[in-house]
């Protein structure tokens, strides 16, 4: 069970994203009224609840899954806005949480070529490829990042 | 996986998250939609 404050940072966290944004925490403390020590608490319990994805040197949000807060492999755009997705799997969750049509990009890890993928309708058009997981799901969160 | 397997699954899995009452799913709900949408056998079990 979240905090009533974690739950409103979470919240916040996910607008900004949704918005095309990068949330901090400077940010959601002064859109939130929340002080700044509390914030860094709430932003803790989410982490601690795989609610967000925090980076491990700053410990601002690095994750939102399917949101990163960095420039990864898997673009996405659509609706005006672009974000970057954390794998394959978050890059075709992206369309469809924001409800947009949607252009989606990455590299082939083998061939180096370029992959894309368009959702049009919520359907994704010519749906192609393979997507390789290499991490037992029983592993996924030993370590989110590598995984 | 083909991709058409993950689309399937990445339709669902997020659901909810914008909501400002999401709440953590369980591991038994995670696995529900992992077989629903045809990830099934040991690699995909979330228990340890």
């Amino acid at each position: 069970m979240l905090s009533d404050i974690a739950q409103r940072v979470r919240h916040a966290i996910y607008r900004s994203y949704v918005e095309g944004g990068i949330p901090k925490s400077e940010m959601l403390s002064r859109q939130l009224h929340i002080p700044a020590d509390a914030v860094r608490s709430a932003l803790q319990e989410l982490h601690a609840a795989h609610a967000i994805v925090l980076d491990p040197r700053t410990r601002e949000p690095w994750m939102g899954l399917p949101f990163s807060s960095v420039p990864t492999a898997f673009s996405v755009e659509g609706g005006g806005r672009s974000w970057f997705a954390n794998c394959a799997w978050d890059a075709f969750g992206i369309p469809n949480l924001v409800g947009v049509d949607a252009v989606i990009a990455t590299t082939c890890p083998d061939c180096e070529g370029q992959i894309v993928y368009r959702v049009e309708n919520r359907n994704l058009v010519d749906a192609h490829g393979v997507v390789h997981f290499a991490v037992p799901a029983a592993k996924w969160w030993d370590d989110i990042g590598f995984t | 996986m083909p991709a058409s397997g993950l689309w399937t699954l990445a339709q669902s899995w997020f659901d909810g998250r914008l909501s400002p009452d999401w709440k953590p799913r369980s591991r038994a709900a995670s696995q529900k939609l992992l077989s629903a949408a045809g990830f099934v056998g040991s690699f995909w079990s979330l228990a340890d």
